[in-house]
């Protein structure tokens, strides 16, 4: 297998993810569920994201004590003059606003974050395949809480999901007849 | 005010990149020196350019880089591309029944993942880096980020025994 990998593998891991992220493999699960080989390695990476998570949540960062800070050079606090405390405070907040800046974004209950997503970054409003087949989106099958859309054939035969994914690109799964 | 806020920057991570470093490592101890290494360079960086804008995938790269470093310094580069564990106490794993398998184990079946598959594990699914930011610490395209986590997982799975059978 080449360093590109198979592509099919990315694209179901990615939207295994994105399933995950949002609380609804059940539902993504449930479009798939006509395709076997499909559904196969989806189960496969729902489960691998599950003890992800598990192995995420139980090594949490590790905690900074005073020793550490000193033995990096950062403990020993620049020393500030005592008649301006208000350049202390002004540190600390600087502080205190990168570290919310730096980690607001990742805020995140399971371990991957739903990524700046392109603001182009958008779901289709009709999918049209290589060989000029297109597929409108589907009324019937609708996820409620996924960044996904369902496309078909007009006769029904081919079916497609489009997702925005965990890395903010747009995945889609093809299902042909 | 460059120091400042490279100091600040590395202060709010310090928590991540010590974990990242420990994982990276496989030891605390061993870690712990990595983070002190990576914390130098990066305060000396931000003592020679103050204006200079840093993100947290530069942080993580400067951990994984002197990670790299200190091996070759050792002259033992060609062991950073070896799994950290290997051997009989991972044939043990395979016995070890899924439904058994503790936090410890499930760590040791990522350690004896290659570094190439590895690291994408640990900087995505662990530390929560998006595709864009992993390519950017380990200076490779997000598409090859992106096949090696599939690729990091399927390989996770096998290891861990996740078999799915649909009837």
């Amino acid at each position: 297998m080449s360093e590109q990998g198979e592509p099919r593998d990315e694209i179901v891991s990615l939207v295994a993810a994105c399933a995950v992220d949002h609380d609804e493999p059940a539902a993504v699960r449930a479009l798939l569920r006509p395709e076997a080989d499909l559904l196969q390695l989806y189960d496969r990476f729902i489960q691998v994201e599950g003890v992800m998570r598990r192995a995420s949540a139980e090594a949490p960062p590790a905690e900074i004590d005073a020793a550490l800070l000193a033995r990096l050079g950062l403990g020993r606090a620049a020393p500030v003059p005592r008649a301006r405390p208000w350049l202390v405070a002004a540190s600390l907040a600087a502080a205190a606003v990168i570290a919310l800046g730096l980690w607001q974004p990742w805020a995140r209950p399971a371990a991957y974050r739903l990524a700046g997503a392109p603001v182009e970054t958008t779901l289709p409003d009709a999918l049209t395949l290589a060989d000029g087949e297109q597929l409108l989106p589907s009324a019937g099958v609708k996820p409620e809480h996924l960044p996904c859309r369902i496309f078909a054939a007009t006769n029904g035969t081919t079916l497609a999901i489009s997702c925005i994914a965990s890395d903010g690109t747009r995945q889609t799964i093809l299902m042909e007849p | 005010m460059g120091e400042t806020l490279v100091t600040a920057v590395v202060t709010a991570l310090l928590p991540a990149l010590r974990r990242f470093a420990r994982k990276l490592t496989g030891s605390a101890g061993d870690g712990d020196d990595l983070l002190q290494e990576a914390c130098e360079r990066m305060l000396r960086f931000g003592r020679k350019s103050p204006e200079a804008q840093i993100s947290r995938a530069w942080c993580y790269a400067v951990v994984r880089n002197c990670w790299i470093d200190m091996h070759r310094k050792r002259g033992r580069e060609r062991d950073y591309r070896h799994p950290l564990a290997d051997g009989s106490e991972i044939e043990q794993l395979y016995a070890t029944p899924r439904t058994e398998l503790q936090s410890s184990d499930i760590w040791r079946h990522i350690d004896r993942l290659p570094p190439l598959h590895r690291d994408p594990i640990l900087l995505c699914c662990i530390e929560g880096l998006s595709t864009e930011e992993a390519a950017s610490v380990l200076d490779i395209p997000a598409g090859t980020v992106r096949s090696r986590l599939a690729r990091a997982k399927l390989a996770l799975a096998d290891a861990i025994g996740i078999e799915v059978s649909h009837v």
